[in-house]
């Protein structure tokens, strides 16, 4: 029937047209068009498929994305002439829920070069039909498609044609550009590393021909690096069962409003495409640019550990030891300082390679890592709840040891500060400090070699208050006489142990449920009649059946503990208006404009809470929250998780705490570690 | 918090859904006729799972052809367990309460094993289920054997039936013979399934 019409059509106006009726479906009007008023023999005659799209719904790009289908074009053309492919317009962004779709709004032109042939007569006026199918969706999708007609004349000449051809050259100088540009892909950490090479400058996104390759919900991060602008993608399932070799599609970028799309056709790199780049594009950012900047960052971030909430049980403790040195030689002095600085460089540089280790056999971790597996959690718990029994003098350390009473007198041994240096480093270690963030991020990525030395130049940071005790032993002499006032610290100390044991059994009951808890609860019993036994055997001047049954008793208390298993509970959130960490919802809202806060964090990083405490859960900022229709996101790494792990390191970063900020910009503010309301708010207002 | 990471888990895992080879996730879901339903429930059965929306076009080119119902009926006959997903969310289309998709089953003549009603859209996540239908097999070790469109030919128009080839059947066929699939993973086509 619609042919009858429109060929009747046509025999009424039998002057070529150059563009054909208007074809009305349920929520799309469409008509073939011509750029020229003749088709002429030898040469490409282009068409284009002319589309008013009903307000809100779209149609597909040829890659569609998540789901939906491209247009299909059936043509129906005279002796001898040819269609070649569509050539689509750019291609948007379209969320649906946590679905992305790439497609089209509006007004869309496909265009369709035609080659006439050599042959063709000249004098007459041909036929061009096409049956065009395509799906439409609004949230909903309809299948719609109708037969579309053109006649045209061939003739020696050909004009422009009236307003088509504005329309069709538009269209075709707005197709994706060939630049030649160079391009290349590797998988880094479970993400596929695109570079780019002199790709324009500008908001950029990555349009994949083929679907099944690049999740297209996934964010995708990009920055510059020299002539590159590098992207982490996320693969897809077709590109996880099989790597492809080569990875093709368009870039779009947007500059000042214009969108230009070039097309890239990136190998796979043999090479990995270290992105050591990155945090040295961050390091040039925040002004130095160079290593020695790096590690001048550590230094100084392991020195301002001291400070930070996670390691106050650790300085605590170290200054228990302190005390003890009271009316100690220098060389003692030395020795002590020296030996618990052994203890930090060794423990940072054995958890620095086996981290290395681990992400070299392709495990998403960061810095703190040990602390996602409730089994670390309770040992940990365990040590220190045993340092605070010694501390509090239910049992003493060393072999020399033959009555609590000379406890008074027995100065902690150089073994005894080598493993408060350890232990240090062990709570330090899920702390991201000041200053701290970009030396660990460049280490992570860096060769191994230089990782370490960056990793022991934070050790040293860490050290350095009681190595300058070492440089200057007489400091020492400043403590009062040795005396009963000794005991008194280090029993007073021990409660910082005890807190300590609370908010590890706090990370416990989050990871593993109440189950864990338990759990851990009878290893603490346990242990501390194991420390009791223990002490006991040390006051009968050495029993071994006592020193037996305290070994029975710590083999109690730990063996459970194996049986751990990350098993998260749902508790009831507290939190108001918090959404979990989610990157199509963040590309969505970044696209909407939406402020966006996203806090990373993790149960077992007490500087995290910290600032939740004193400044993120506190009224005025949440009310700052919702006056400003701020998001706040939440990325828990309490739990290993691949893609916050990988969120982190797009920003150079390895650890939490981590505070970004998106308003409207490409990157993101980042905040300080330490957050404070006042600078918080100064943030938040800025959408106000 | 603790809901926060679990929900943030279930958001993610688009991005981590299984791939062919791999252990197929675990899901606890209610079926339509009110039960509790898991994958750990079939261990030693091969299981068929098929995303669907009965307003979505592509779905009624399937159901209304006898298309779905042919496969379901052939799964049966095997002792192959078919299990239709709705992930639909409250409110969205294809969203049926357990009477509504009792009633779709029986007007369709549909027999699928159970109709699981995934409204938080947690198992559609979990396997990272785009478009209905989108179909997965999982064989009698727990494994993922295929995931993706139901045939070769993407289109809502059911006179391509006779033209496709059915990934589904073929998946099956191999399986059933002990040999590997050929065809384990495609791009599904169809409607976005309404999270």
């Amino acid at each position: 029937m619609l042919r009858f019409v429109l060929a009747f059509l046509l025999l009424i106006t039998p002057a070529a047209a150059q563009s054909g009726a208007w074809v009305t479906t349920g929520h799309a009007e469409s008509r073939l068009i011509a750029e020229k008023t003749a088709a002429v023999p030898g040469e490409t005659l282009w068409l284009a498929l002319d589309q008013q799209l009903e307000e809100g719904w779209h149609v597909y790009w040829k890659n569609p994305g998540d789901s939906g289908l491209p247009l299909e074009l059936s043509w129906t053309l005279p002796e001898g002439f040819e269609a070649g492919e569509i050539g689509y317009p750019l291609p948007h962004r379209l969320p649906l829920g946590p679905l992305m779709n790439f497609g089209h709004e509006g007004r869309p032109l496909f265009v369709v070069p035609i080659t006439v042939p050599v042959d063709a007569v000249t004098g007459q006026t041909v036929r061009i039909d096409v049956f065009a199918e395509w799906l439409i969706c609004l949230d909903v999708c309809i299948p719609e498609s109708a037969d579309l007609s053109l006649a045209i004349a061939v003739a020696e000449e050909a004009d422009d044609a009236p307003r088509t051809a504005a329309m069709i050259r538009e269209a075709r100088s707005a197709l994706p550009r060939e630049l030649g540009l160079e391009a290349r892909f590797a998988d880094q950490d479970g993400a596929i590393v695109l570079a780019i090479e002199g790709a324009p400058a500008g908001d950029a996104y990555i349009f994949p021909d083929e679907s099944g390759l690049i999740e297209p919900a996934a964010a995708q991060p990009s920055m510059r690096s020299d002539e590159d602008l590098v992207f982490t993608l996320t693969p897809a399932l077709k590109y996880r069962a099989a790597p492809p070799e080569a990875l093709s599609g368009v870039l779009v970028v947007s500059m000042q409003g214009q969108e230009v799309g070039v097309l890239f056709n990136a190998q796979r790199s043999d090479e990995a495409l270290s992105l050591a780049a990155v945090p040295a594009a961050a390091v040039a950012e925040e002004g130095g640019g160079n290593v020695v900047l790096i590690f001048a960052f550590a230094l100084l971030g392991g020195l301002v550990l001291n400070a930070m909430p996670c390691v106050f049980p650790i300085v605590f403790l170290k200054a228990a030891g302190i005390t003890q040195l009271a009316g100690a030689d220098r060389s003692e002095v030395r020795k002590d300082a020296y030996a618990y600085t052994a203890g930090v460089l060794a423990t940072f540089a054995a958890m620095a390679a086996l981290l290395l280790a681990l992400r070299g056999l392709g495990a998403e971790l960061g810095w703190g890592f040990h602390l996602q597996s409730p089994i670390a959690v309770g040992l940990f718990a365990v040590i220190v709840f045993l340092i605070g029994l010694n501390l509090a003098g239910l049992f003493e350390v060393g072999t020399s040891v033959q009555g609590a009473g000379q406890g008074l007198t027995q100065k902690k041994g150089a073994a005894g500060s080598f493993f408060t240096g350890l232990l240090a480093v062990l709570v330090a270690a899920p702390c991201i400090g000041p200053f701290l963030g970009l030396p660990i991020g460049y280490a992570l990525t860096a060769p191994p070699a230089a990782a370490i030395a960056v990793f022991l130049a934070l050790g040293r940071g860490l050290a350095l208050p009681y190595l300058a005790l070492a440089a200057a032993p007489q400091a020492a002499s400043l403590l009062p006489k040795p005396g009963a006032w000794m005991v008194r610290v280090k029993q007073l100390f021990s409660f910082a142990m005890f807190g300590t044991v609370v908010w590890l059994t706090w990370v416990v009951s989050l990871q593993a449920g109440p189950q864990g808890v338990l759990i851990l609860g009878i290893a603490l019993v346990a242990s501390s009649l194991a420390a009791w036994l223990y002490g006991l055997a040390q006051e009968k001047g050495g029993s071994t059946l006592l020193r037996a049954a305290a070994a029975l008793a710590i083999a109690i208390a730990l063996a459970p503990l194996f049986t751990l298993t990350a098993a998260p509970v749902a508790a009831a959130s507290t939190a108001t208006e918090k959404i979990p960490y989610d990157e199509a919802m963040l590309a969505q809202y970044r696209a909407e404009g939406t402020p966006v806060f996203i806090d990373f964090t993790a149960a077992w990083c007490v500087t995290c809470q910290y600032n939740k405490r004193v400044v993120l859960d506190t009224e005025p900022i949440k009310s700052l929250f919702a006056e400003t229709g701020t998001v706040f996101m939440v990325a828990d790494l309490t739990n290993p998780d691949p893609i916050i792990t990988a969120a982190i390191e797009r920003q150079g970063r390895s650890g939490v705490p981590l505070y970004l900020y998106y308003n409207g910009e490409a990157e993101p503010e980042i905040l300080p570690q330490i957050l404070t309301a006042e600078r918080v708010a100064q943030t938040l207002e800025q959408a106000g | 918090m603790i809901t926060a990471a679990l929900s943030s888990l279930l958001m993610l895992s688009a991005a981590n859904a299984p791939i062919p080879g791999e252990t197929a996730p675990d899901f606890t879901e209610i079926s339509a006729s009110g039960t509790e339903i898991s994958l750990a429930d079939f261990a030693g059965q091969t299981v068929v799972l098929e995303w669907t929306n009965h307003d979505c076009p592509f779905v009624r080119k399937h159901y209304n052809s006898d298309n779905m119902q042919g496969l379901q009926r052939r799964a049966a006959a095997e002792e192959i367990v078919w299990i239709s997903v709705i992930s639909s969310a409250p409110g969205k289309q294809g969203h049926v309460s357990a009477a509504e998709a009792n009633q779709l089953t029986e007007s369709r003549g549909a027999e699928p094993a159970y109709v699981l009603l995934d409204e938080d859209g947690s198992m559609g996540r979990a396997y990272g289920a785009k478009t209905t239908p989108h179909m997965y097999i999982i064989d009698d070790e727990g494994l993922l054997r295929y995931a993706g469109a139901i045939d070769t030919i993407p289109s809502a128009d059911p006179a391509d039936l006779p033209n496709a080839q059915n990934y589904v059947t073929a998946a099956l066929g191999s399986m059933a013979d002990g040999e590997e699939v050929v065809t384990s993973l495609s791009a599904p086509y169809g409607c976005s399934v309404k999270y």
